[in-house]
C-alpha cells in the first residue's frame, strides 16, 4: 500500500524540519490533487459563474455584477422559502437523529442478547439505496397508504402526508430519520466503545449510578462524538436533496423545496446556471460560518479528557 | 447484569423491539410488495401477507434490466473508490496529525470544507473535466473523483491523533521515517476506524445515483440504482410494475444487508474520542 | 469552452482516421447515438424499433441509451446539458416539447426545415397539423414528433348507463351535472389530474392565454384562468369531484378509474394501453371546453431533435432514422403499443391504422382532437412559468387560496422569469 522505503526514511529523519515538510505534501498529493480537480476547482469555477449570466448550452458568460445575489435576496423571493424549509428541515432532523442516536448507542453498548441482531436493523435503512426507500416512502405515505392505514387502527384519518403541504416536509424527515439515525447510532457506538471500562468502573466505585453516571461520566466522555455526529448532521441535513428529488419535487407547491433543491431548480431545469450557482454559494457560506460557530461554541460543553 | 435486573432487561428489549418493528415495517412492507402482484400497491387496507407468493416477480424483475452486469459495475466501482480512499485518506490523515509543517492547519480547513460543497454546483465543470480526458462512460469516470474524500480524511485524523505519542517516538528512534510509521504503527492501530471507513463509504457510493447515471451511457456502464429508475415508466402512463421494482429493490439490498450483519462488530469498535481539536 | 471544441476536433479527426481506415476492409456502418428517456416496458419498445432499424439498414447503427426520465425534471436534460458543455454531444435525443426552444436558444440542436422540405414523407405538412405545435421556435423547425400526446377525458360507460347519461360531456358545466348525477357512494363524478398541462387546456378553453403575443408577460391570472380552477374547487367541496395530489397523483388517478372509484377521469392520450387493461367498457372523448368558446388543447410528450454538434454524416444518418421511425408502419406500431399518438397523416388513412381504430375507436379521439391542439408558448422562460404555476394549483386546490389569489401571484413569478435575463 505505501512504500517502506527505509532509506529515504532515515534521510527525511536527519534533514529535519524541510524533509517534514516535503513528506507531509507528498502524502497529501494525491488527496489534494483529487480534491482540487473535481471539488475545489469546480467550486471556484461555480463562484465565478455566480456573477454571470451564464448560459450552459452556448458556453457563453456574460458578466452580471451582483445582481444573481440581488435577486436571491430581494423581498418574497423563493430564495427565502427555500431556506426556511432548509432551517426546518434541518432542526426536524438534527435533534431527534442525535437524541435517538445517543439513546441507542448506549442501549446497544450494554451486554445483551441480540445485540447484532439489533445493530444489524437499526443499520439496515442506512444501507437501504436511497432511490429505492424513496420510492418505498411514497408509497408508504400515500393517501390510503401504509401509515395512513395505522392511523386509521388508532382512529386517526391520515392527512394524505405527501399531497398535503402541511405535512409534506414532515413526511420527509420521517424518512430521512429512518434513513441515517442507524448511521450515527454507529458512531455513537464506536464513540462509547472507546472509553475505557476502568474510567466507568472508577466512577461506579464512587457512587456514580444510572442517570448520574451517564451525565456526569459518560456524557462528558462521550461529547466529542456528539459534536462529530452534530456537525455531519447540519451539513447532511442543509443538503438534502435526494429525497426531495425522488420524493416531491420540492411540492406541493413549494412546501418542500430546500436550497439545494432550488439550486438545481434553477440550475438545470431552468438553465439559469449563474443564479443555482448564487444558492450554492450561500449555502457554503452558511454551513461554513455554522460549523466554525459549532466548533467555537463547543469548547463550553465538549470534554476531551476527563 | 442483565439476570440480575430483570426489569431492565424487560424494559430495554421492550423499547428495542417496539424500535425495531418501527424501523423493519417499510423494508417488510417493501418484501411483501415484491411478492405481490401489480396492483398489490394500491389495495387499501394493505395486503401484509404475499399469499400466496409472487416468487417469478424476482426473475422477471431480475431480466427486465440488465442487473448481472450492474451488480458487477457496482461492486468494481464502490471497492475501487475504498481502495483509492483507504490510501489516499491515510496518507493525508497522517501528515495532518502527525507531521508539522507550514500550511498545515489551512490545508485541514479546506479539506474539510469540500465536505460542505453541494455536487450539484460542482458537477458540470467536474463532469467537463472528465470529458477532456475522454473518461466518460469508463469505470475511471465512476471511481476517480472519489478516491479522496475530506470526510475520510476528518476521520482517520481523528483516530491516528489517539495513537499514543510514545509509540511514534519510539519507531522513529528505531530509525523509521513517517511512511514507516504510517505503515506499521498508525495502520494496524487504526484498524477499526478503517473499517467504518470502508463501510460507510462502501453504503454511499453503491447507493449514489445521480452521479452515474451522468457520466455513463450505455448499460455496460452503470449501476444498481440507475437500474432501479430504469424500471420506472414516463408519468401517466401507468405502466410501471412496482412489485417487479420492489424485488429489484430488495436484491439491491439484500447485499448490503448481509455484509453489515457479518462486519458490524469491527465497524462498532471505531474510536472518534479525540474529536475535533 | 474552447478547450473542449479543440478536444472534440482532435476526437473527431481521430475517429475519421479510424473510419478511414476500417473504410478499406469493409464500409463501416455510420455510428449514431441516440437518447431515450423512457422506462419499463417503453423502453423495450424502443429497443425494438432500433433493433429493426438496424437490421434493415446495414449501413447505419444506431445504438441507444436510457438517459434518465425525458421529463423537465427527469435526469436526462441534465445529461445532454452536461454533454453539451463538454462538446461531446449524442446523435439524436427524445426531447421534451417546452424544452426545445431553450436548447435550440443556445444553438444545441439542429434546424431541420432544408432537411423536411426534401424528405419524401417528413414534410411539415407530412405531419398531422396538430403535432407540429411545440417543435421548434418561431419559423425555425428543431424537432419531429416522437411520442405525443393530448389531454384526454375518459368515462365509464356502465356508470353513464345507469346514470342515464347518453354520452360524455363537452362542455365543463355539462360535466359539473353529469358528475353530479354519477356520484354515489364509494364513487366520486370526476377527479382531475391537478397538473398544469391541464390548466393550459382550461385557460386557452375559457378564452385564455398563458402569456402575451410577445411572451414578455404572464396572462393567466384573470377569470378565464381562474375559471376552471374554481370549478374544481367547487366541485371538490360538493364531494362530486376528487383531486388527488403529491408525487403518484396521475398514477392513482388512473388507478381510481381502473377500480371504479371515479366515473370520469381527465388524463392523457398517453394513459390508454394501460387503460386497456380495464375489466369494463370506457370510452375516451375529448376535452371539455366552456360553453361559447372554442376547445383548444395543448400537446405533451417528446420531439427527436438532432445536435447540431455532431458530425454531419452523423446527423444525415439520425436523418434516415428519424424519417425510418415516423414511417407509416412503425408509426403505427409505435402507437397501437403505447397510446402514444401516430404522427403521419399517411399512416391515418393506411389500411391498417384503419382497422385498428375500427376495433379500437378510442384510439382515434386523440388523433381527432389534434384538430384543437394549440401551441405552448416557446419561450426559453416556459418551464419557470409552468413551475409558478403547478404551485398555484397546488395552493388552489388546497384550498389555502383562492383561484384569483393564487394566480396572481404565480403571474408576478413569472412576469420576473420573462423579464429577467
Amino acid at each position: 500500500m505505501v512504500h517502506p522505503a527505509p532509506a529515504l526514511a532515515r534521510v527525511t529523519r536527519r534533514s529535519g524540519r524541510s524533509a517534514d515538510a516535503r513528506a507531509g505534501w507528498l502524502m497529501l498529493a494525491p488527496t489534494l490533487a483529487v480534491l482540487l480537480s473535481f471539488v475545489i476547482g469546480p467550486l471556484v469555477l461555480g463562484m465565478g459563474l455566480s456573477f454571470t449570466h451564464y448560459n450552459l448550452m452556448s458556453g457563453q458568460a456574460q458578466f452580471a455584477g451582483v445582481s444573481n445575489y440581488r435577486d436571491l435576496f430581494a423581498g418574497g423571493s423563493t430564495f427565502w422559502t427555500a431556506l426556511l424549509n432548509t432551517v426546518l428541515f434541518t432542526l426536524g432532523t438534527v435533534v431527534p437523529t442525535i437524541t435517538l442516536a445517543v439513546f441507542f448507542g448506549i442501549l446497544l453498548n450494554q451486554q445483551l442478547i441480540g445485540r447484532t441482531f439489533y445493530r444489524t436493523v437499526l443499520f439496515a435503512p442506512y444501507v437501504t439505496p436511497l432511490v429505492g426507500a424513496s420510492i418505498a416512502w411514497i408509497w408508504l405515505f400515500r393517501r390510503q397508504g401504509f401509515v395512513d392505514w395505522v392511523m386509521q387502527l388508532f382512529g386517526v384519518t391520515g392527512p394524505g402526508w405527501l399531497s398535503s403541504p402541511h405535512t409534506a416536509l414532515i413526511a420527509i424527515i420521517i424518512a430521512t430519520l429512518w434513513q441515517y439515525t442507524g448511521y450515527f447510532t454507529m458512531l455513537v457506538l464506536s464513540g462509547l466503545q472507546a472509553i475505557p471500562p476502568d474510567v466507568t468502573e472508577a466512577a461506579r466505585i464512587d457512587g456514580a449510578h444510572g442517570l448520574s453516571l451517564l451525565r456526569q461520566v459518560v456524557l462528558p466522555l462521550l461529547s466529542p462524538t456528539i459534536l462529530f455526529c452534530l456537525i455531519l448532521s447540519v451539513i447532511q441535513s442543509f443538503q438534502v436533496f435526494d429525497q426531495i428529488y425522488v420524493m416531491t419535487d420540492g411540492g406541493p407547491g413549494t412546501s418542500t423545496l430546500t436550497l439545494v433543491y432550488y439550486l438545481y431548480q434553477l440550475g438545470f431545469e431552468f438553465f439559469h446556471f449563474g443564479h443555482g450557482a448564487a444558492v450554492g454559494v450561500v449555502l457554503l457560506a452558511v454551513l461554513l460560518t455554522f460549523t466554525a460557530l459549532q466548533l467555537k461554541l463547543s469548547s463550553r460543553w465538549v470534554h476531551y479528557d476527563l | 447484569m442483565t439476570a440480575r435486573q430483570p426489569l431492565r432487561f424487560l424494559g430495554t428489549h421492550a423499547v428495542l423491539l417496539l424500535a425495531s418493528a418501527l424501523i423493519l415495517a417499510p423494508l417488510f412492507w417493501m418484501l411483501s410488495l415484491s411478492l405481490q402482484n401489480a396492483s398489490a400497491a394500491f389495495s387499501f387496507p394493505p395486503h401484509f401477507l404475499p399469499l400466496p407468493p409472487h416468487w417469478l416477480n424476482y426473475p422477471a424483475a431480475w431480466v427486465s434490466e440488465p442487473f448481472g452486469r450492474m451488480y458487477v459495475n457496482s461492486i468494481v466501482v464502490t471497492f475501487g473508490i475504498i481502495a483509492g480512499q483507504l490510501v489516499t485518506c491515510s496518507m493525508a490523515a497522517y501528515a495532518l496529525s502527525r507531521i508539522e509543517f507550514k500550511g498545515k492547519r489551512a490545508v485541514f480547513l479546506v479539506v474539510l470544507a469540500t465536505m460542505m460543497v453541494p455536487v450539484q454546483i460542482t458537477f458540470i465543470p467536474a463532469f467537463l473535466i472528465l470529458s477532456r480526458l475522454g473518461w466518460i462512460d469508463t469505470y475511471q469516470a465512476l471511481i476517480v473523483p472519489f478516491v479522496a474524500s475530506g470526510f475520510g480524511v476528518f476521520l482517520l485524523r481523528q483516530a491516528f491523533l489517539q495513537v499514543p505519542q510514545a509509540l511514534i517516538d519510539a519507531a522513529r528512534i528505531d530509525g523509521a521515517g513517517h511512511w514507516t510509521v504510517l505503515r506499521a504503527v498508525m495502520v494496524p492501530l487504526s484498524k477499526p476506524t478503517l473499517t467504518t471507513l470502508a463501510v460507510l463509504s462502501f453504503v454511499f457510493h453503491y447507493n449514489d445515483f445521480f452521479w452515474p447515471l451522468i457520466v455513463t451511457n450505455s448499460n455496460s456502464m452503470r449501476t444498481l440504482p440507475v437500474g432501479l429508475t430504469m424500471m420506472i415508466m414516463s408519468t401517466g402512463t401507468g405502466g410501471t410494475q412496482w412489485n417487479q421494482l420492489m424485488a429489484a429493490d430488495v436484491f439491491t439490498l439484500m447485499p448490503l444487508i448481509i455484509l453489515f450483519a457479518l462486519g458490524q462488530r469491527y465497524l462498532t469498535q471505531t474510536p472518534l474520542t479525540t474529536g475535533i481539536k | 469552452m474552447k478547450l473542449s471544441n479543440g478536444i472534440l476536433a482532435v476526437a473527431s479527426s481521430i475517429s475519421l482516421v479510424t473510419v478511414a481506415a476500417t473504410a478499406q476492409a469493409a464500409p463501416a456502418p455510420t455510428p449514431v447515438t441516440f437518447w431515450y428517456g423512457l422506462g419499463g416496458q417503453q423502453a423495450a419498445d424502443v429497443e425494438h424499433l432500433i433493433h429493426e432499424f438496424n437490421r434493415t439498414h446495414p449501413t447505419i447503427h444506431v445504438k441507444g441509451y436510457f438517459a434518465g426520465s425525458y421529463g423537465a425534471n427527469g435526469p436526462e436534460q441534465q445529461k445532454l446539458l452536461a454533454s453539451i458543455a463538454a462538446g461531446k454531444v449524442p446523435t439524436v435525443v427524445q426531447l421534451e416539447i417546452h424544452a426545445t426552444c431553450s436548447f435550440a436558444a443556445g444553438g444545441a440542436l439542429m434546424k431541420l426545415n432544408s432537411w423536411m422540405a426534401s424528405s419524401p414523407h417528413d414534410k411539415s405538412s407530412d405531419f398531422i397539423p396538430g403535432l407540429m405545435v411545440n417543435t421548434g421556435c418561431g419559423k425555425a423547425t428543431y424537432g419531429v414528433p416522437f411520442n405525443r400526446s393530448v389531454p384526454i377525458l375518459y368515462y365509464n360507460r356502465a356508470m353513464f348507463a345507469k346514470a342515464h347519461i347518453a354520452g360524455p360531456p363537452k362542455t365543463w358545466e355539462q360535466l359539473a351535472a353529469d358528475a353530479r348525477k354519477l356520484t354515489r357512494k364509494g364513487v366520486v363524478g370526476f377527479e382531475p389530474v391537478n397538473q398544469w398541462w391541464f390548466f393550459e387546456a382550461m385557460d386557452w378553453s375559457a378564452g385564455g392565454q398563458i402569456l402575451n403575443p410577445a411572451m414578455t408577460k404572464a396572462t393567466f391570472a384573470n377569470a378565464a384562468g381562474a375559471r376552471g380552477m374554481a370549478l374544481w374547487v367547487k366541485m371538490v367541496k360538493e364531494h362530486i369531484a376528487y383531486v388527488h395530489s403529491g408525487p403518484n397523483d396521475f398514477l392513482e388517478t388512473i388507478q381510481d378509474f381502473l377500480n371504479q372509484k371515479t366515473a370520469m377521469y381527465f388524463g392523457s392520450a398517453a394513459d390508454m394501453a394501460f387503460d386497456d387493461t380495464a375489466k369494463f367498457s370506457w370510452g375516451a372523448a375529448y376535452t371539455p371546453t366552456f360553453a361559447g368558446h372554442r376547445l383548444a388543447v395543448p400537446t405533451g410528450g417528446a420531439n427527436a431533435v438532432i445536435m447540431a454538434k455532431a458530425p454531419l454524416a452523423q446527423r444525415k444518418a439520425a436523418w434516415t432514422f428519424v424519417q425510418w421511425w415516423t414511417a407509416a408502419p412503425q408509426t403505427i406500431w409505435w402507437s397501437e403499443k403505447t397510446g402514444y399518438l401516430p404522427v403521419l397523416t399517411a399512416a391515418l388513412h393506411s389500411s391498417a391504422m384503419k382497422a385498428f381504430f375500427k376495433k379500437n375507436p378510442n384510439h382515434a379521439v386523440p388523433v381527432y382532437e389534434l384538430a384543437y391542439a394549440r401551441e405552448a408558448p416557446p419561450s426559453p422562460h416556459y418551464y419557470q412559468v409552468l413551475q409558478d404555476i403547478q404551485n398555484a394549483q397546488d395552493d388552489i386546490m388546497d384550498f389555502s387560496q383562492t383561484p384569483q389569489a393564487a394566480l396572481a401571484k404565480a403571474a408576478t413569478q413569472a412576469d420576473q422569469a420573462l423579464t429577467g435575463q
